[in-house]
């Protein structure tokens, strides 16, 4: 499964974090900070998997893509692919990409909830839910807008969501 | 309520936050704290909006900060309640953030997220799903475990393949669920909707792995599945179900290896094709066409340059390594050039590679080549490399290493190199090499004598370890000294000793006084010999320096040394002195002359004590010590308290020397024998100064009645007979052979030729330090594992129908009781009546037999229900009869549970599910009761594999 997904930025700064496994607030903390000095010792051109014993157990690898100023990381353990998380974080930044039009690190900093609910979209439980970007913007968008209205009985959003067929 | 409007009005928003945070350069924990000082006061507003604003920034906080949330948890679940969705979905959040199984509110989440499942909205059902896949603890697992049963018929795909998903949560927190959904999450892999299949294979997947044996009888869903998938992710799940499940069973392996191999040759993608690899790597090693594919494909993708692939590659040859070596040598070029990478990653995993290659015949050459490496990398992955040098040669008391001299000079080398921090290590196979291998003493000495003359190796800090192995090889050793001991005596006493480690300093000491005795005992038989004949000089053992020479480089060396603050370093120079007093030019000649005999006498003694041939220490040697008699361990050794810490600090500085060792074990059979002897020796300050000894050994001055009284070591001589054909071939040391001959690589073992001696222990097992021991990952829940054992138990006649009969052996005795136990008295006549028609019947004969017996035992059950129980424990059924007695068992059973759980209704559910909870509990504990005897009895093997 997935142990954790983290959005940190190439100062060592988290921008997103979110552990799957339970693990106490110092320990994530630590774990972030692991983490960061494990990447940022890395050469640029260097494979995207880093052994992680030493802070998740064993088995444990971090996947994690660079993009711009911002490293995307998943923890994860032997029962996912490696490359499949590569993917993974491919349709997390492209919806990310597609959700804030050009997206920066800046658009990750104000909209932590947001980026929430877009990961929420993705994995659930630190298991892979979508691997589509097309729903899950479409999922993500209704969710926002169902978020700006508030009540969910406005005539405006009356369709978003609801039961089509009865369960 | 003006205060709430001032609050709500000047609050400072989630982005003020932030750009708060992002102004503060410095002085950004005092901001926080006032941050946080403001959330405390605004999270106790009436007014929602302050509310679940204060609560958005403490989550934020919480999340990148790590500031503690736990005290907001109330409001945490008030924001969860609240109407409106997107204060809601903040409650939300902040609870999956930041609750884990000891909070205790979770408690009151129960009903709010039973409601929220049931909403009408998507996203809100959806919502409340994900936070439960996050926070559920045992109790909340429990309740919701019927709302999450029903959602995962629900018609919406999107709460569907999230309610699916969330099952593994429940199910590893509350393991009952799986009796209750197992059979419905195992539907769902026929689901309509692919994303949903894809959700039930990744549970099952993570379940698989926890515990493989227990889904061997779904293999033929996932078959199926992998023939028919389109979807990568999802043939990646079932790939790595199959690479967990075909280790268990070889004939399943049979069969996928065809399906996997087609999966490989048709793929584009690339983490499709390596899971297949993996699967082949795990369970397919005696498939040797599938092992074929699979080596091509890696040595296709590691042709290539994406370091990526290259480091997956690396990984799968590693896996393969153990069974086909060969794979890993047809690679082994650009195993080779890996070493090189840039990325560390890769680095190491090409070294795990080229150590598993390492084989008598190629290790002087791989070894060879890696020092070129270490020289020239970066200090960690030099240390990497010297570590797995170390211990790969080492390892089972050097049984790779013929040469032995050769490998001296590599740890010479390893020793000289400028970042290498295990001295240590190297200083300690010195010395064990020295003390196992008489023949190549000499050039350990050697290595000893350079390391102690370089007096600029003396400031270097991680080599004191050696320094301190070779003083004592050194001392130990020095009528070996290639250049004469008194060059020994200048390299062990130079100033620059003064910047060791007080405890290494000590050892330079000890083994001055070694190499001291050896020079005076040679001088005075010289003497005592040259009265004879006096053109037989003393020089071949000398070098140029006499014995005077050598008392004036002592005196004027070591005085200074009494002064020293470190016990051990001035006890041993205060030794030295006084041993020296005695051989002084003497005063008067004859008073003198009978003085300097008996001080020679002395060296005499000592030479002789020093002389002793010492043997490898066993580790298990301390336990054999038998306590003796009157010694009480536990008794308050108060008085000796303060010489205790130098103890520690001996051990600490690596003065573990196998001497120390050796002369507490047979000081302790002096001890023995004292107290044996003396009965007098019980008097308190007797025995506390016999503890003493015992304890402190070294310090004291040898005796002779010792040297006589210790047991000798036990020697075996580990030597193979050395052959003349076999001694043949010469070792080459030119490292281009790594890239010539690939046959040195995959070269059987050869017969050991012309291997020294290695004096080796009974017993002795690797140095403790560096066998490392790889932990395999353990049975999670053993408990899960069995009542997963128990649904597929129950799930049998589905599997029947889709799989074209499962023959099941697994079917234990635990779930046909459970039956019996919910539907007492009516089933064994179902059950006869129903096994005719049972899907697969494969001899009437048999079957008619079968019945009988059934309807006997049918009869019996019915016209006695009152000893039913007793009547079962007594009449134990062979497995067929159980097989066919369930085929109708189930498929009734089946349908009953059906009907409980599509009816809607509260109330009868809730009865059923008590009903079912107490058969549960009974059933556990017959699960539990059973578990030993399935897991020993053969797994089910699906029919469809034979």
């Amino acid at each position: 499964m997935i142990l954790a997904a983290l959005v940190m930025n190439t100062q060592g700064k988290p921008r997103i974090t979110k552990f799957y496994v339970p693990l106490g607030v110092e320990k994530q903390q630590e774990a972030i900070r692991t983490i960061y000095s494990a990447l940022s010792q890395r050469p640029e051109d260097s494979c995207s998997f880093v052994e992680t014993e030493d802070i998740f157990g064993p088995d444990t690898k971090l996947v994690y893509k660079h993009f711009a100023t911002l490293y995307f990381i998943f923890v994860i353990d032997s029962s996912e692919s490696e490359l499949g998380m590569l993917d993974l974080i491919q349709v997390f930044v492209e919806t990310l990409d597609r959700c804030f039009k050009n997206v920066c690190e800046l658009d990750i900093v104000y909209n932590f909830n947001k980026v929430h609910t877009i990961l929420d979209e993705i994995v659930m439980g630190g298991q892979v839910v979508e691997t589509n970007s097309a729903e899950v913007l479409k999922a993500v968008q209704d969710i926002w807008k169902l978020e700006r209205v508030g009540d969910l009985n406005v005539p405006s959003v009356r369709g978003i969501g609801s039961y089509r067929s009865k369960s | 309520m003006a205060s709430s409007i001032m609050e709500s009005l000047f609050q400072r928003s989630l982005d003020d936050l932030v750009k708060g945070l992002r102004l503060q350069m410095i002085g950004e924990s005092r901001y926080l704290a006032k941050v946080l000082d403001e959330v405390k006061k605004e999270i106790n507003s009436t007014d929602a909006a302050t509310k679940v604003v204060a609560l958005q920034k403490l989550t934020y906080l919480h999340m990148l900060q790590g500031s503690d949330m736990e005290w907001a948890s109330f409001h945490v679940v008030q924001v969860m309640t609240m109407p409106k969705f997107a204060y809601k979905k903040i409650g939300y959040l902040a609870a999956s953030q930041s609750f884990h199984e000891e909070t205790d509110v979770l408690v009151l989440t129960t009903n709010l997220l039973r409601k929220d499942m049931g909403s009408k909205n998507e996203y809100e059902t959806g919502m409340a799903i994900e936070c439960l896949s996050r926070i559920a603890n045992r109790d909340l697992a429990s309740a919701l475990t019927q709302e999450i049963f029903t959602m995962m018929t629900s018609g919406r795909t999107f709460v569907r393949k999230k309610a699916t998903l969330a099952l593994l949560r429940v199910f590893s927190k509350y393991p009952d669920a799986i009796r209750v959904a197992f059979k419905r999450l195992v539907e769902k892999m026929d689901d309509p909707d692919p994303q949903v299949v894809s959700a039930a294979v990744s549970v099952l997947c993570e379940l698989t792995l926890r515990d493989p044996r227990s889904y061997l009888p779904l293999a033929p869903e996932f078959y199926r599945l992998l023939e028919s998938s389109t979807s990568n992710w999802l043939s990646i799940k079932l790939v790595k179900i199959f690479g967990a499940l075909t280790p268990l069973e070889p004939r399943l392996g049979r069969k996928i290896a065809g399906l996997l191999c087609e999966q490989m040759n048709k793929t584009m993608a690339k983490s499709l094709l390596f899971e297949c690899i993996r699967t082949v790597t795990l369970g397919l090693t005696d498939h040797a066409g599938a092992v074929k594919l699979a080596v091509d494909k890696l040595k296709e993708i590691m042709a290539q340059t994406d370091p990526n692939l290259k480091y997956l590659g690396l990984q799968a040859l590693a896996a393969l390594m153990p069974v086909h070596p060969w794979a890993v040598a047809d690679n082994k070029d650009t195993i080779v050039q890996c070493l090189n990478d840039g990325d560390p990653s890769i680095q190491r995993q090409s070294l795990v590679l080229i150590m598993g290659m390492i084989s008598e015949s190629n290790v002087t050459e791989t070894v060879q080549v890696l020092l070129q490496y270490v020289r020239s990398t970066d200090p960690i992955f030099c240390n990497q490399l010297i570590l797995s040098i170390l211990s790969i040669c080492s390892r089972a008391c050097y049984e790779m290493i013929s040469d032995f001299p050769w490998y001296v000079s590599v740890l010479a080398e390893i020793a000289h190199i400028p970042f290498c921090e295990h001295g240590e290590e190297v200083g300690r196979q010195l010395m064990d090499i020295a003390l196992r291998v008489e023949s190549v003493r000499r050039e350990v000495v050697k290595v000893a004598r350079d390391l102690l003359v370089d007096p600029a190796l003396l400031a270097c800090v991680p080599l004191q370890g050696v320094l301190c192995a070779a003083a004592w090889v050194a001392g130990e050793y020095v009528a070996l000294a290639p250049l004469g001991a008194f060059e020994l005596l200048e390299a062990l006493l130079q100033p620059g000793t003064r910047l060791l480690p007080m405890a290494i300093h000590a050892v330079y000491l000890q083994a001055v006084l070694k190499v001291f005795v050896f020079i005076a005992t040679a001088c005075y038989q010289d003497s005592s010999l040259g009265q004879q004949n006096n053109e037989h000089g003393s020089s071949q053992f000398l070098g140029e320096g006499s014995l005077e020479a050598a008392m004036v480089l002592i005196i004027s060396n070591v005085t200074p040394l009494v002064n020293s603050v470190n016990m051990e370093v001035q006890e041993r120079a205060c030794n030295l002195l006084g041993l020296l007093q005695a051989l002084e030019k003497p005063t008067n000649s004859e008073d003198g002359e009978r003085w300097r005999d008996e001080g020679f006498g002395a060296l005499e003694a000592l030479n002789e004590v020093f002389g002793i041939e010492l043997g490898p220490v066993s580790v298990h040697a301390q336990g054999r010590v038998v306590v003796p008699e009157g010694l009480d361990v536990e008794d308050n050794l108060d008085a000796l308290g303060p010489i205790g810490d130098y103890d520690e600090i001996l051990l600490e500085a690596g003065e573990k020397r196998p001497t120390s060792v050796y002369r507490e074990w047979d000081a302790g059979f002096v001890f023995t024998q004292q107290s044996n002897d003396d009965p007098s020796l019980a008097d308190a300050s007797a025995a506390l100064l016999a503890q003493h000894r015992h304890r402190h050994e070294n310090y004291y001055l040898p005796t002779d009645a010792v040297s006589r009284n210790y047991p000798p070591p036990h020697f075996s001589s580990a030597n193979t007979p050395t052959t003349p054909e076999a001694a043949a071939p010469s070792t080459s040391l030119d490292s281009s052979m790594l890239g010539e001959s690939s046959q040195l690589w995959t070269k059987p073992r050869q017969t050991k030729a012309r291997r020294p001696v290695v004096v080796k222990l009974d017993d002795e097992d690797d140095m403790p330090e560096l066998s490392a021991h790889a932990k395999k990952k353990g049975l999670k829940d053993e408990f899960l594992a069995s009542a997963i054992r128990d649904a597929l138990a129950t799930d049998e006649s589905k599997q029947r129908v889709d799989a074209n009969g499962l023959e099941s052996a697994h079917r234990g005795h635990s779930s046909r009781r459970h039956r019996h136990g919910q539907h007492s008295t009516k089933h064994p006549e179902n059950g006869s009546k129903h096994d005719g028609s049972g899907p697969s019947q494969p001899d009437k004969t048999l079957v008619g037999q079968r019945i009988r017996e059934e309807v006997h035992e049918g009869k019996k059950q019915t016209s006695d229900v009152s000893r039913k129980e007793q009547g079962r424990n007594k009449y134990r059924p062979s497995k067929h009869e159980i097989m066919v007695l369930e085929d109708g068992l189930s498929s009734n059973s089946e349908n009953e549970r059906e009907g409980t759980f599509e009816l809607k209704e509260n109330a009868r559910w809730k009865k059923k599910q008590q009903k079912q909870r107490h058969s549960h509990r009974q059933n556990q504990h017959h699960a539990r009761s059973s578990v030993p005897t399935q897991a020993d009895s053969v797994p089910p093997i699906p029919d469809f594999l034979l």
